[in-house]
C-alpha cells in the first residue's frame, strides 16, 4: 500500500478585508450632507485682530464670475452656506478651491 | 486571554492614564497587549504613539465582520509587543444603536485575536453609551476608575451598576466590577474623607491599593513612554503601582513574586 498524502483544504473565498467607513472624513458635529469641515482659517479670518487667528491669503483681488446652475442646486448650497455661517460666496470659492 | 475594560461615566478621572499604566506593567513583563481605543477623543491612540492609521475603530465598528479588527491592527511605538485599534473624532459616528447586533459590534469584530495576546484592554469613553456598552460585551473584566471626589464617586456607582447589568443580562463571562482609586492625595482631608465614604460603600470591591497624584504621569504620557520606562522615584513608584493592579486584576495569570 502507498503512502497517501495528506489532503490539504483551503477555502478559495479570498478573506474579507477592512474598508474605510464612508464617514471616517465626516466631522461628527456636522449633520449628513455636510462631509467635509470647513477649512482651517476660515472662522479665525473673522477676528482679525486676535493674536493667534489664522488669516486667510489677501494676495487674491476678489473677481466676479457668473455660472448658471439648477435652482435647486443653489437652494440647496444656500442652505449650507447658512448652516455654516457662511456666505454663499465663500462657500462656493471653498469649494472651487478643493 | 483577560479583556479587561477600564471605564468610568465621569470624565477626566484618569481611565487613559490606568488603561496606559495596565498597558505598560504587561509590556514590562514581556507580555503581548492590544488596546483598544474606544473614545473618539483618541488619547491612548496618542499616548502609543500611533499617528494617522490606515483604519480606526470608526471603521472596524462600521463594519463589523468576524475578525475584521485584525485588518486595523497597528504597533505602537512602545514596540510590536503592544499593540493599538486606534481611535479617532470619526468614532463618534459609531456612538448610536446600529442594527440588532448593535452592543455586539465589537466582540464579533474582535473575534479569536483576544487569543493571541496575554492582555486586552479596551479604554472606554466616558459615558456608559454605546461604546462602554460594546466595551461590556466583548471584556471579560472591568475596572470602574474614580478619584477621590463627589462627583466621580456617583459617576462610579453608576459605572459598577452599568457592569452588573451587563453582566447579568447578555455577558455572562464578564466577572464582576473592581473600582481603582486614582489621583489620590493622602495629605488632603478632602481626600480621605472620598476615599473612606468610598471603601464603606463598596467594601472589598475597591482595590487596597490606589494610584498616588504624580506628575510623572503625565510627563511620561506626553513623552510617548511606558511609565516602567520613566527613569524617576515618581515613575518607579507608579510602576510598582500598576504592577499590583494588573496582578490582582488577573490573579490566576500573574501570581506574584
Amino acid at each position: 500500500m502507498g503512502l497517501v498524502m495528506a489532503k490539504t483544504e483551503f477555502s478559495s473565498t479570498p478573506r474579507p478585508v477592512l474598508r474605510k467607513s464612508v464617514d471616517s472624513s465626516m466631522h461628527p458635529v456636522l449633520d449628513d450632507g455636510n462631509t467635509e469641515p470647513k477649512p482651517i482659517g476660515q472662522d479665525a479670518a473673522r477676528f482679525g485682530n486676535a493674536s493667534d487667528a489664522v488669516k486667510l491669503s489677501r494676495k487674491d483681488k476678489p473677481v466676479e464670475m457668473s455660472i448658471i446652475i439648477p435652482k435647486s442646486l443653489r437652494k440647496k448650497l444656500k442652505a449650507e452656506a447658512k448652516k455654516q455661517r457662511i456666505t454663499l460666496d465663500e462657500l462656493i470659492t471653498s469649494r472651487l478651491s478643493e | 486571554m483577560q479583556t479587561l475594560a477600564v471605564l468610568s461615566m465621569k470624565g477626566g478621572v484618569g481611565k487613559t492614564t490606568v488603561a496606559l499604566g495596565l498597558a505598560s506593567a504587561a509590556w514590562q513583563r514581556g507580555e503581548r497587549v492590544l488596546v483598544i481605543d474606544l473614545d473618539p477623543q483618541g488619547n491612548a491612540t496618542m499616548g502609543l504613539g500611533v499617528t494617522n492609521p490606515e483604519f480606526t475603530m470608526n471603521d472596524v465598528l462600521a463594519d463589523p465582520r468576524p475578525g475584521i479588527a485584525a485588518d486595523a491592527i497597528v504597533d505602537s511605538a512602545w514596540g510590536n509587543r503592544v499593540q493599538v485599534l486606534a481611535a479617532d473624532r470619526s468614532l463618534e459616528h459609531r456612538n448610536t444603536i446600529e442594527g440588532p447586533l448593535s452592543s455586539q459590534r465589537l466582540r464579533i469584530a474582535l473575534g479569536n485575536l483576544p487569543r493571541q495576546y496575554d492582555l486586552v484592554l479596551i479604554d472606554c469613553p466616558p459615558s456608559l453609551g454605546e461604546m462602554t456598552r460594546n466595551a461590556l460585551h466583548a471584556a471579560t473584566d472591568a475596572l470602574v476608575v474614580t478619584e477621590p471626589a463627589y462627583f466621580a464617586l456617583a459617576g462610579a456607582e453608576q459605572a459598577v451598576e452599568a457592569v452588573d447589568v451587563i453582566r447579568l443580562a447578555s455577558n455572562p463571562m464578564l466577572n464582576p466590577a473592581r473600582i481603582l482609586l486614582n489621583r489620590v492625595r493622602p495629605t488632603v482631608a478632602e481626600h480621605r474623607n472620598r476615599t473612606n465614604e468610598l471603601r464603606d460603600t463598596f467594601g472589598p470591591v475597591v482595590l487596597d491599593i490606589e494610584v498616588p497624584e504624580r506628575n510623572a504621569i503625565t510627563q511620561a504620557e506626553s513623552a510617548g513612554m511606558p511609565i516602567h520606562a520613566w527613569d524617576s522615584p515618581a515613575g518607579r513608584e507608579l510602576g510598582a503601582v500598576f504592577d499590583q493592579v494588573i496582578a490582582i486584576m488577573s490573579p490566576r495569570k500573574r501570581l506574584w513574586g
